[in-house]
């Protein structure tokens, strides 16, 4: 009479693969989104992010709330950034990431992967720029915030003219 | 070993083989996130295709993976997981193209990306396996072709699933990751061809020759083998075996069948094999000195594997054969345990091995029941099917001690089940052979 159990163990082994299967997807799009966004919030406390030495300047502490609003959910932190600013047409590369998005292979870390990233075209041209500067300046040591040559509105207006795709954006990076 | 502890270890490590790939893919570097019914539906892929890639293992009739399940058991569970696979394979591309309607093109087989088409021919060669598998006996499909086409569906499906993964590439765009879940598959995979190319090799150093051939009662033939420069294999009563006849151990026309002779006689071993399909129609014009290999033993069905202070036999037709051998292996032994054989069949002149049974019932405590659909005139036993009446008139009432051994047609299995069910019999002490393999 084992058959019995046959039947049962392929009715729990099929729930079990979907339930692994949705809680695949809930860690991916809610679950692993909030473990990153508390990890951020772990290393701003710890590392002492040069925003508070910023405080008191509005448009620091609004980039810091777009990038808890719209970034935070996929990074942690995004200390490479200046490197990419500082390539040829990394400056405008940056706005039209974050205007376009990108679909299209990268180098991180040394490794060549496809790599996606979303368009934020929606957002206020003075968001994004506040939010850019965010990047710039959040993870570095030496705190230079001062000298960083802050993103200007009138910059992301005008690249929006350009209307890209992502696989245009892509092709735009500078890997070197 | 302990049968429990290999059982429960081979669980285990199946739990971790089909949840793999939803691990490997969620180590850094972390793919960005998607909607959550978009990584829902990816999930179901990732499952499904490593569970389709462990039904080769499954299959490939390892001993020590199948034993402390039985193998009848596994072969059902086979057949019932991998539709579920089949299914959840299914509602991946189903799921996103409920999410986002505008994906609708992508289950156009002549348009969509190449990933898109490459993987709606992996739908379409499952599809087509489990079509096949179900049909098999409506549309005639003989039963060799049917075993090589599933086997090339089944390694098509896979190879093609892991090309469609490479393709989209979002979930593994590290190489490594591409590499392991290959890897993953190709193991599973490579079992299968332990199976049919390994295996036989070793067999070609334990050939068999036909010796006997003898006809018994009801279309039913006694088919003794000696073994051929070697020792023969040790069995345990109830057991089965794939038998294969001809010169070469790699044909693929092969069938199962149970040992009938006593597991205390080393060397010889005898099958019963019953006039039933267009193999078995033939097996009488065999001639004797034809070469045999035997892929045994299997199964789990014998009361060496099930100690109890007696047992209850119920037979249906020819599946007395394993029967025949259990009541074989326990006179030689002088075991003196009760047992009751509950032997049903048409007419009293089909019945297979009823004068050696009744000979066997001098040497055992063994009290034979015969149930005849067709009783001749002077028939004063019992009549038409095993039922309820029927046992309450033959088992002791106190007889929950005993082991329920069943093996016969489907329909006749599951009536005494129920009728054993009724009377109080829990469900651990009945075991039945099923064999109905495609």
């Amino acid at each position: 009479m084992r058959h019995v159990y046959v039947n049962r163990a392929v009715i729990v082994l099929a729930t079990l693969l979907v339930v692994a299967a949705l809680l695949f997807a809930w860690a991916r799009s809610e679950g692993l989104a909030l473990a990153l966004l508390v990890d951020q919030r772990l290393l701003e406390r710890e590392t002492e992010t040069p925003i508070e030495g910023t405080a008191g300047d509005d448009g620091a502490a609004r980039g810091e709330d777009v990038w808890s609003a719209h970034c935070s959910a996929c990074h942690a932190r995004l200390p490479h950034v200046p490197e990419l600013a500082a390539r040829a047409g990394g400056r405008s590369y940056l706005i039209d990431l974050v205007l376009f998005g990108f679909e299209g292979e990268a180098t991180i870390d040394g490794e060549r992967r496809s790599f996606e990233h979303p368009a934020f075209g929606d957002l206020a041209d003075a968001d994004l720029a506040v939010v850019l500067d965010h990047t710039l300046i959040a993870w570095d040591e030496d705190d230079t915030s001062d000298d960083v040559d802050r993103y200007r509105p009138e910059e992301i207006d005008e690249a929006r003219d350009r209307d890209l795709a992502p696989s245009e954006v892509a092709e735009r990076r500078q890997d070197g | 070993m302990n049968r429990t502890i290999v059982g429960a270890f081979w669980l285990v490590a199946y739990l971790i083989v089909i949840v793999l790939p939803l691990v490997v893919v969620m180590l850094p570097p972390t793919p960005s996130a998607k909607p959550f019914w978009v990584e829902f539906s990816l999930a179901l892929g990732f499952v499904g295709l490593v569970q389709i890639a462990v039904q080769f293992v499954l299959v490939a009739r390892y001993t020590a993976v199948t034993v402390p399940y039985g193998i009848d058991l596994i072969l059902k569970y086979h057949r019932q997981i991998a539709t579920v696979a089949i299914g959840l394979l299914v509602a991946h591309p189903v799921i996103l193209v409920v999410h986002d309607p505008a994906l609708l093109t992508l289950l156009n087989p002549f348009a969509g990306t190449l990933a898109s088409r490459i993987g709606n021919a992996a739908l379409y060669a499952l599809i087509l396996l489990a079509l096949l598998s179900v049909f098999r006996k409506r549309i005639n499909l003989d039963y060799e072709l049917w075993r090589v086409s599933h086997a090339i569906l089944g390694i098509v499906a896979i190879v093609l699933s892991h090309w469609h993964v490479v393709l989209v590439g979002h979930y593994t765009g590290t190489a490594w990751k591409e590499n392991v879940l290959i890897a993953i598959s190709a193991i599973l995979v490579a079992s299968f061809a332990y199976l049919r190319l390994i295996r036989p090799a070793l067999m070609r150093r334990t050939p068999y020759r036909v010796a006997e051939l003898t006809p018994e009662r009801g279309q039913t033939w006694t088919l003794a083998l000696d073994p051929v420069g070697h020792e023969g294999m040790r069995f345990a009563p109830g057991q089965f075996a794939w038998l294969k006849l001809g010169d070469s151990p790699y044909t693929i026309e092969e069938h199962p069948f149970s040992f009938s002779s006593s597991a205390q006689t080393p060397g010889r071993v005898a099958f019963s094999i019953k006039e039933l399909g267009d193999f078995t129609n033939r097996i009488g014009q065999v001639p004797i000195g034809t070469t045999a290999y035997v892929d045994g033993p299997h199964g789990s069905f014998s009361p060496d594997h099930e100690p109890a202070a007696g047992y209850v036999f119920f037979a249906g037709g020819v599946g007395i054969a394993p029967f025949v051998s259990m009541l074989r292996t326990m006179a030689d032994r002088g075991d003196k345990r009760p047992i009751t054989l509950f032997y049903g069949d048409v007419t009293w002149d089909e019945v297979a091995y009823r004068d050696e049974i009744e000979r066997l019932e001098a040497r055992l405590a063994l009290n034979v029941v015969f149930v005849l659909e067709e009783p001749p005139e002077d028939w004063t036993g019992e009549t038409g099917f095993i039922d309820a009446d029927a046992l309450a008139r033959h088992l002791p009432a106190g007889d929950v001690d005993r082991l329920y051994l069943l093996c016969g047609p489907i329909p006749m299995i599951d009536a005494v089940e129920n009728a054993l069910r009724s009377r109080g019999v829990p469900m651990h002490r009945i075991r039945s052979e099923r064999f109905d393999l495609v």
